[in-house]
């Protein structure tokens, strides 16, 4: 069983999918109930894979200390390999991924027409994502970051919001460019490396991460001395790659696609948009970019630092110019991702450490987020901020909820997007002094729009019309509470997550550094 | 290499005769019944030819391992004409499958209809193995002639009869200039045998200008087959105006067939090997340039014009020209691996482009329209169609995890290994184009739900069965292609290359 716990986590909800085709449409329980099922057999599995997770094992580029390996040859001709494990750096993304995956299969209860479609489609999309934050062979990676393309525009294009085919079509074209970039870097970097255990080019990550691996001459293939150098291919490789994953995050000037699709999507696509796919733009640049081409990372540091810069003020002044409640959302996340970008830059302890954190807690606290604004708009059927008032007297419940995962993105202490932010200014301060200084004025613009739209919603006088708002539900409690209770133990307690992470990223630290002489 | 003569050659063209008795077997039967028996055995005795012609193709196909040349070098008998032969013969089954159950082929005139299919098939037989060039032109236009007559075979369609017309006209001056071109080669060459043709043109440059200008000439011809830009214009046209299952015969046999020809004209004509064995083009005739900068001025117009097409015809005629900007980016690779990216896309190719059609056919057959506008919701009508269609459309896009994906990962590993970079970058921008139209498709049959009193539409189970099979093939490959991938890397070797 244990051989095989990758495949079992990654294959579960495609099996589900695969189940519920053959279930009759009318069959609304029955479909959801198998969604959830597979979803819940993820969760067990991530959460055995937490418990029995080597904390010491490194990762990242060497195949000894991955965990939970499965390696089988896949095509020959071609050298794939159906290669998984996981370290460091993708455990918290499995965990997240698991949790949010289970989480948003009740968010969706309230999905009436074409459930089939929708829940098939959810757990093709789960299938994908998983398999991205699992895949080590580079081939199998990209299959399973477009698998989530096709799903994705689906949930988005079908059972969106009004102007639901133009962001689900702005969200696919934009990804796809990013993706088939990254298809030509994969097949440079093929033709670079030789696998010195079969003398074939190979699409094993780990292979190409090792400067000796490469070949002379070949088009990526400058190095001297067991060293990367900063070659004209190289350098157009790692900015081709960085859109790529750009795009995904999205940083400042790729994000247009994110308000559109976040606005428009269901709220459970929403919480999957905003939790996990954001996420793999920066797992992306994390697990690809940074050891393989560790030499162009080291320049471009100090751009890195200041797009994320760029974000997180960018990010905050949007969201407080918004009036509606999703879209304020949706600009926070660009404005938190920043954080992200900043704190990977600063290439220190505190700093990676900061930055996997922060995808965790924003991967958290957004879906908590965006399943409130769900909350709200099933029962007023709007999200105008300024079309409530006073509403803490009538829904004293889901006031409690909110204020705490807005709080959470605040950044307030004790709750896990304050470890994040403290951690990531931490770092970045060493490296980076007046782009940090100037980035924490950030937090205050954050402050200014949270506070602002608590007050609009929930303070103030009554708006009559909600007099009769019905409280949260329990189903509605049931998604929230054990996102809540992470975001609240991970703020006091954020060891867990930190001593996952910790070894893994020290190294990648040391991968980069090495090239920049440190 | 073995070159057999007349009588010894006759046993290796075995499938072609037999496929040549075939078509008198159901000439006689259109003869023999009426009206809807003859409808039936007719397509009934098509299906039995095609299907023998498969077994003997397989049981033959063990003699390629080593090539020979037959009927004294005017054809080969390889490992790649065989490729070819079995994707052919695949293809006209399925045509002859799809046809039968298209209302667009009046019951009475079936039996003409199948000859000339199997007419058709016959000639890209020949032509896939053809290694001289009068033997090329006859069976160029052994593929010509039957498309013409099949292009207006509905005698009454006003759009047919101008289709069919603007093909003839195209055709006859196309394969004009290449004849011309031929004639010059063989003036300059004194040869008409491919091999004979390579030899002598690497000994030293003969009148170069008039070689190259000779094999420009060629290509015309070729390209007008294909459909690549500049000689695409009939294509639209003709894949609007003909009856479905004829374009869609058309778009995958007759594109696959310019292919093969392409192939064995450029490889085996023009190609030689530098000291340390590499393929590279004889001297003074720098086609791989050529074919790259068509191939990326193919895709480009053929994708940005599919974008504001509103009838799906001409939507997959102008996707089909791009696909033929795909193709010849793996000829303009110039080695092994691009002739197997060629090979591998075509199969790829065959299965979704023939996919899509047949699910078109299958709704027109109830909605009597293709425009876009009339395929508003129809996702929701037949969810299973829906569903298949969306697997081919996406394929055709090249998107993983299916069939059109690994295609399009050959060819751009192919040209990325010949270090043809820029061709790489506009091939894979014209996949973000690509998507746009191909997604107008899906967005206009499941983004809009129909009205309430939108009746389900029905499926029969030849259709439900036979989509199923083509939509599994194009959904499993991906998952494991090593198969396909060591019979595509078997069937690159053509003679002398």
């Amino acid at each position: 069983m244990s051989g095989h716990i990758l495949s079992y986590l990654t294959f579960a909800p495609l099996l589900g999918a695969l189940v519920i085709l053959f279930i009759p449409p009318k069959r609304h329980n029955a479909i959801r109930y198998v969604a959830l099922l597979a979803t819940l057999v993820q969760v067990l599995l991530a959460i055995s894979i937490f418990v029995s997770f080597d904390r010491d094992a490194v990762g990242i580029d060497d195949v000894e200390s991955f965990q939970y390996v499965e390696k089988v040859e896949w095509i020959e001709t071609f050298n794939i390999q159906y290669f998984m494990g996981v370290d460091g750096l993708s455990v918290p993304m499995v965990l997240l991924t698991a949790l949010l995956c289970f989480l948003c299969i009740p968010a969706s209860w309230g999905i009436k027409e074409g459930v089939k479609g929708y829940f098939a489609l959810f757990l093709l999309l789960d299938f994908g994502m998983m398999g991205v934050f699992c895949a080590l062979d580079f081939f199998l990676f990209y299959i399973f970051w477009e698998v989530m393309l096709l799903p994705m525009y689906f949930l988005i294009g079908i059972w969106g919001g009004p102007r639901k085919e133009y962001a689900a079509i702005k969200f696919f074209l934009y990804t796809l460019v990013g993706s088939v970039l990254m298809l030509l870097v994969m097949i440079g970097l093929y033709f670079s490396v030789i696998d010195p255990a079969t003398g074939h080019h190979s699409f094993d990550m780990t292979v190409m991460m090792n400067p000796e691996n490469y070949v002379p001459g070949s088009i990526f293939g400058s190095v001297a001395g067991g060293h990367f150098i900063l070659s004209d291919p190289r350098l157009i490789a790692f900015i081709a790659l960085f859109i790529c994953f750009a795009i995904k995050v999205p940083i400042f000037p790729f994000h247009t696609w994110l308000p559109d699709a976040h606005v428009e999507a269901p709220t459970a696509v929403s919480v999957i948009l905003a939790g996990i796919l954001l996420k793999m733009g920066t797992y992306g640049i994390l697990r690809i970019s940074f050891p393989m081409m560790p030499d162009a990372a080291w320049a471009a540091r100090w751009f890195i630092a200041a797009l994320g810069f760029f974000n997180i003020i960018y990010g905050a002044f949007c969201a407080m110019a918004q009036k509606d409640l999703k879209k304020l959302v949706a600009y926070s996340s660009i404005s938190h991702m920043g954080y992200v970008l900043l704190g990977m830059a600063a290439l220190n302890e505190a700093g990676m450490q900061g930055a996997v954190m922060q995808m965790f807690s924003h991967g958290v606290i957004t879906a908590m987020m965006f399943l409130l604004v769900g909350v709200v708009y099933d029962r007023a059927h709007h999200r105008d901020i300024d079309g409530f008032g006073g509403l803490r007297t009538v829904v004293p419940v889901y006031s409690g909820f909110f204020a705490l995962a807005f709080f959470a993105a605040l950044g307030l202490p004790t709750l896990s997007g304050f470890i994040a932010e403290a951690l990531v200014f931490l770092g970045a301060f060493q490296e980076f002094r007046i782009l940090t200084i100037l980035s924490v004025s950030g937090i205050i613009i954050t402050a200014g729009y949270v506070l602002w739209t608590i007050e609009r919603i929930f303070l103030g006088p009554l708006n009559e019309k909600y007099k009769e708002l019905p409280e949260i539900s329990a189903r509605e409690i049931f998604t929230l509470a054990p996102i809540g209770l992470i975001v609240v133990f991970v703020g006091v307690y954020p060891m867990p997550v930190l001593n996952l992470i910790n070894t893994s990223l020290n190294h990648l630290n040391t991968i980069v550094r090495a090239v920049g002489g440190i | 290499m073995l070159s057999l003569e007349n009588i010894a050659s006759l046993r290796l063209i075995a499938p072609e005769l037999w496929i040549t008795t075939g078509i008198l077997v159901v000439l006689l039967s259109g003869m023999l019944f009426r009206d809807e028996r003859k409808a039936v055995f007719s397509a009934f005795f098509s299906l039995v030819t095609i299907g023998g012609a498969f077994l003997a193709i397989i049981i033959q196909a063990d003699e390629s391992s080593t090539s020979r040349l037959i009927f004294s070098a005017m054809a080969a008998h390889d490992p790649f004409a065989v490729y070819f032969k079995l994707l052919f013969v695949i293809v006209a089954f399925i045509t002859v499958l799809i046809s039968v159950s298209s209302v667009e082929i009046a019951r009475r005139h079936r039996t003409e209809y199948f000859v000339l299919v199997l007419g058709m098939l016959l000639g890209m037989m020949f032509l896939a193995s053809s290694t001289d060039l009068i033997m090329l032109y006859l069976s160029f236009e052994l593929v010509s002639l039957p498309a013409y007559l099949l292009t207006g075979f509905s005698r009454t369609d006003k759009f047919g009869a101008e289709a069919a017309l603007k093909y003839v006209i195209y055709g006859a001056v196309s394969s004009g200039i290449m004849l011309f071109g031929m004639s010059i080669i063989y003036g300059v060459t004194g040869t008409t045998s491919l091999h004979e043709i390579a030899a002598i043109l690497s000994g030293g440059a003969i009148y170069p200008g008039a070689v190259f200008i000779a094999l420009v000439m060629i290509l015309a011809g070729i390209g007008y087959k294909v459909a690549f830009v500049p000689f695409h214009f009939w294509c639209p046209d003709i894949y609007q105006g003909a009856p479905t299952p004829v374009t869609a015969y058309l778009s995958v046999g007759s594109k696959a067939a310019g292919f093969a020809m392409l192939l064995r004209v450029l490889f085996t004509g023009f190609t030689e090997f530098s000291s340390d064995g590499e393929a590279i083009f004889i001297s003074q005739t720098e086609w791989p340039l050529l074919v790259g900068v068509l191939s990326g001025i193919t895709m480009t117009l053929g994708n940005l014009a599919a974008i504001n097409q509103s009838n799906l015809k001409r939507l997959l005629a102008y996707s089909s020209i791009a696909h033929a900007g795909y193709l010849l980016m793996g000829v303009a690779a110039i080695s092994l691996a691009g002739i197997e990216s060629v090979l591998f896309y075509l199969f790829a190719y065959a299965f979704m482009n023939l996919g899509a059609f047949y699910v078109l056919i299958t709704y027109a057959n109830k909605l009597r329209s293709y425009e876009i506008e009339d395929f508003r919701g129809v996702g929701w009508r037949s969810p299973f169609l829906g569903s298949v269609m969306v697997v081919f459309l996406v394929s055709l896009a090249g998107l993983p995890p299916v069939l059109g994906f690994i295609g399009k990962f050959y060819i751009f590993a192919a040209v990325m290994h010949e270090g043809l970079y820029w061709l790489a970058v506009v091939g894979i921008l014209n996949s973000v184009f690509a998507l746009y139209y191909y997604a107008r498709v899906f967005k206009a049959m499941w983004l809009v739900r129909p009205e309430d009193d939108a009746e389900a539409i029905p499926v029969g189970g030849l259709n439900l069965a036979l989509v199923g099979v083509l939509a599994a093939v194009t959904l499993f490959f991906p998952v494991y292609w090593e198969p396909l991938a060591e019979l595509v890397e078997y069937s690159s070797k053509l003679t002398g290359f």
